[in-house]
């Protein structure tokens, strides 16, 4: 692990991180988000109801809201790691993220057992 | 390093901030390794949605493949693995980010095991199904 190196103004001189982290997190949200969508979607059609649809639809939209959501906070982490900074863990985001990823399966068992 | 400590005038809703649990402990880590144990979270929620996946597909789409009964009993399962795994994931990111803190030994990740297992024993079940109807 090399620290970068500080050039003009204290701000470290070349790119911050070989490593890419900001980059690959980036990536791994919007993947996770686009995987939340399609089960989404899939729940969607498990049985053919208003609660499993609304169920659904829910999902998709939280799930597309955390791609905006993750997008603008790896800009701020971005915008942070340039300045030296410390990020902060992304509280909101994963804790929306586990919830719908919990919420998903929960319901369709409920639904599938009442049905 | 100093982080920007706005909320802290709220005395009241400091109280409340689950979030203090984890930021008033220890220091912060190097930002490298938070956004690596943010990944690690998403990979189990991607595994998560992947058995939810199994568990509604398998309900929703093998029609009369598999006997009604073992095809509810193995989307419960799947489905109850989902969202087992979903909540797991969520804990030990924040174990995870508060040992870093701490400087502390990560926690071990005890489920994965048990989840290997499980996904072997509901694949089992299922061509064990279809290879006898």
């Amino acid at each position: 692990m090399t620290e970068p190196r500080p050039g003009r103004d204290g701000r470290p001189d070349g790119p911050w991180d070989p490593g890419l982290q900001p980059e690959r997190s980036s990536a791994a949200w919007s993947r996770t988000a686009l995987a939340a969508s399609i089960v989404a979607v899939l729940v969607a059609r498990t049985a053919p109801g208003t609660v499993s649809m609304v169920v659904g639809l829910v999902g998709l939209a939280v799930a597309s809201g955390l791609s905006l959501l993750a997008s603008r906070r790896i800009r701020r982490v971005l915008a942070r790691l340039h300045d030296d900074a410390p990020i902060r863990p992304a509280f909101t985001e994963v804790a929306a993220m586990a919830g719908l990823a919990m919420a998903m399966p929960a319901i369709t068992v409920t639904l599938l057992l009442l049905g | 390093m100093s982080r920007p400590r706005r909320w802290h005038r709220l005395d009241v809703w400091h109280r409340w901030d689950w979030r203090h649990r984890l930021l008033d402990t220890g220091e912060d880590p190097d930002p490298r390794f938070t956004l690596a144990n943010e990944r690690t979270f998403l990979a189990w929620i991607r595994t998560s949605l992947a058995l939810t996946a199994g568990g509604v597909g398998l309900e929703a789409f093998t029609g009369n493949t598999l006997p009604p009964v073992a095809r509810l009993i193995l989307s419960i399962v799947l489905l109850g693995l989902g969202t087992m795994l979903a909540g797991m994931a969520f804990t030990r990111w924040f174990a995870v980010e508060r040992a870093m803190r701490l400087r502390r030994q990560l926690p071990l990740p005890l489920v994965a095991p048990l989840l290997a297992i499980g996904v072997a024993l509901a694949g089992l079940a299922l061509v064990w199904l279809l290879a006898t109807r």
